[in-house]
């Protein structure tokens, strides 16, 4: 490179295409006149001139290594756009090239992009062609230091999970590692239900631990939707009043007024509309419920509407029984 | 508009990134985009076409080539990521054009019925985290299919339990998954929702409404995902939507289903019924 060039590379951060006589052989297709006539998007030199060599050169589906390059490029001055990876994609399967390498470079776009779709979708794919998920476990560990609700690692790691079969312990630790840091990570629950609906299911010892666990959690902070969620969402199958702890636990909690959050209120509401549903001790338990709704009503005013509706749905139901 | 229906690749392009503008079926990669087909089929509602000049078995071509095995939809037919989002595109495209041929019904149910999680709300897919926009998409779904209310793939009480997963996203405004903060876009996905699970009575409208005008930006106007941000167009434009679903003076009614205002999805019927806009 001449000292102009360094110049030149130092002002515009990289050389345009159009001034590389590498690419001499390519015209390059700008924007037409009816593609500046509405809402054109205010791009700079250095993007027009890759975009117009990049629409040329995909025409061709060329797959060199300057045609690598230039998907590096672009991909740099726009990661979403899903084309260039595609055929990024389809120019690595006919160069060879090191997947592994490709890994890394993606590891940087994602932890630079970490919202970015494409980039994920990549990165599945590599591993998909790789049938390599070692790096991903600690790949997705890191991005979720940053960002521990990031939807994308999330989704990634489950995939990397179910694909490859990596069951176990270890991510049942690392969900009950990240609740024990926040339990109020609602992403961390919802994988720890992931990965034990796909292997033990939640029934006999591992349903007891798990309510344990969740019991324990909940008594140190009662007004976490999170984990009042896990706790309805196990006992879907079983039912809410099959468990004596769990009724217990609720009635001693409610005897402390300070720890009456709605979302207990609103689970004893259920354990006895399950009750009423099977018929059991209907009068006491419909008045019981309706007391709570009505006090629902006053603890958490901003759903006292759908509260009332809960109660007029129950005291509806009961009044349709005794007409009939 | 891409016009080639042999290879499903029909549809609309965002851009012509992948090909020139003056030329036809151009390029292994240009292709129709189901996000793209959806925006570019309500852009022609807005502006009064009768969309008589788009190619319908093109589009549902396109879409078939989208779904998967799982009954969920990507992108498009280079391949792309799969979700709720594309489930919800094919939906509305097949509900806009009038023909639902593209998609294997009982399989995007499935789909659907698959990702309903353990608190009620709905992921993008099945095991995923509940989430408000992927809500959104399934429950809009199954209305603009007609399957919302024929327990075939909710039964009441998973309706039941959706609403309340719903109502529950309300701190002051909405937010799109449990204990993360609220962001003036879930006005409209869990809004919308809300309203058509035949609940949106149950939500504080004044503590939504109060939040939402608090993202507006003071000086330049628009919307923000929270108060003291930077408005943006998407931001903006869900607020005033889910402002409209809250029965806001000055705004146009929206029709929730499809994500448009309700004078652009009658456009749907007049078309059916041969109707010319005033």
């Amino acid at each position: 490179m001449t000292e102009g060039d360094e110049q030149h590379d130092a002002v515009v951060g990289s050389k345009l295409l159009k001034d590389d006589e590498r690419w001499n052989d390519v015209t390059p297709i700008y924007h037409s006149d009816a593609e500046n006539a509405v809402v054109p998007i205010a791009a700079s030199e250095e993007f027009k001139d890759a975009f117009a060599y990049f629409r040329a050169i995909v025409q061709k589906d060329e797959r060199s290594e300057r045609a690598l390059q230039l998907t590096t490029h672009c991909a740099e001055l726009n990661s979403a756009n899903y084309t260039v990876w595609q055929y990024r994609r389809n120019i690595l399967q006919s160069l060879g090239s090191d997947l592994h390498q490709e890994l890394k470079y993606c590891a940087a776009i994602i932890e630079d992009n970490p919202k970015n779709y494409q980039v994920w979708h990549h990165r599945r794919v590599l591993v998909e062609w790789t049938k390599d998920p070692s790096k991903e476990i600690d790949f997705t560990d890191g991005i979720l230091r940053d960002d521990s609700k990031n939807y994308h690692a999330w989704q990634h790691r489950q995939w990397v999970v179910e694909h490859f079969k990596l069951w176990g312990e270890a991510e049942l630790d690392y969900s009950a590692r990240l609740l024990e840091e926040d339990q109020r990570n609602n992403s961390a629950w919802n994988y720890r239900y992931f990965i034990i609906s796909n292997t033990t299911g939640f029934k006999g010892d591992i349903l007891e631990r798990e309510i344990n666990a969740t019991l324990a959690l909940i008594a140190k902070a009662p007004h976490n939707e999170s984990s009042w969620n896990y706790l309805s969402g196990i006992l879907l199958d079983a039912g809410q009043s099959a468990s004596q702890q769990v009724v217990e636990f609720c009635e001693s909690l409610y005897s402390d007024k300070k720890r009456r959050s709605p979302y207990l209120l609103s689970f004893m509401v259920d354990t006895l509309s399950e009750k009423i549903d099977k018929g059991n001790d209907a009068k006491d338990n419909v008045e019981r419920a309706v007391k709570l709704l009505d006090e629902l009503q006053q603890i958490d005013p901003m759903r006292r509407k759908y509260w009332l509706y809960q109660k007029r749905s129950i005291e509806n139901a009961v009044q349709s029984k005794i007409g009939a | 508009m891409f016009k080639s229906s042999a290879e499903g690749r029909c549809g609309f392009r965002g851009s012509f990134a992948a090909a020139p503008a003056d030329q036809d079926c151009s390029g292994p990669y240009d292709g129709g985009h189901l996000a793209q087909t959806y925006s570019a089929l309500c852009c022609l509602l807005v502006l009064g076409d009768d969309l008589s000049r788009v190619d319908k078995p093109g589009i549902v071509a396109g879409l078939r080539a989208c779904q998967l095995p799982d009954g969920s939809f990507c992108a498009h037919s280079g391949g792309s990521e799969n979700d709720m989002r594309f489930v919800f595109c094919a939906a509305a495209i097949s509900y806009i054009i009038d023909d639902f041929s593209g998609i294997n019904i009982d399989s995007v149910t499935d789909f659907i019925r698959r990702s309903v999680n353990y608190d009620g709300g709905i992921g993008q897919g099945p095991g995923l985290e509940s989430h408000g926009g992927s809500t959104f998409c399934a429950v809009s779904t199954l209305s603009l299919l007609n399957r919302l209310w024929d327990k075939s793939v909710l039964s009441t009480a998973q309706i039941e339990r959706l609403r309340r997963w719903c109502l529950r996203k309300q701190g002051v405004g909405f937010h799109g998954r449990a204990n993360k903060p609220d962001d003036s876009c879930y006005t409209f996905w869990v809004g919308a929702s809300l309203s058509l699970l035949g609940a949106d009575a149950f939500i504080d409208h004044d503590k939504l409404r109060e939040f939402v005008l608090s993202t507006q930006d003071a000086t330049i106007g628009g919307f923000s995902k929270y108060a003291d941000s930077h408005p943006d167009a998407l931001h903006t434009y869900f607020s005033l939507a889910g402002l409209s679903l809250l029965h806001e003076p000055g705004l146009a009614p929206v029709f929730a289903a499809l994500n448009t205002t309700a004078r652009t999805a009658a456009r749907v019927g007049q078309i059916r019924l041969g109707h010319q806009p005033p």
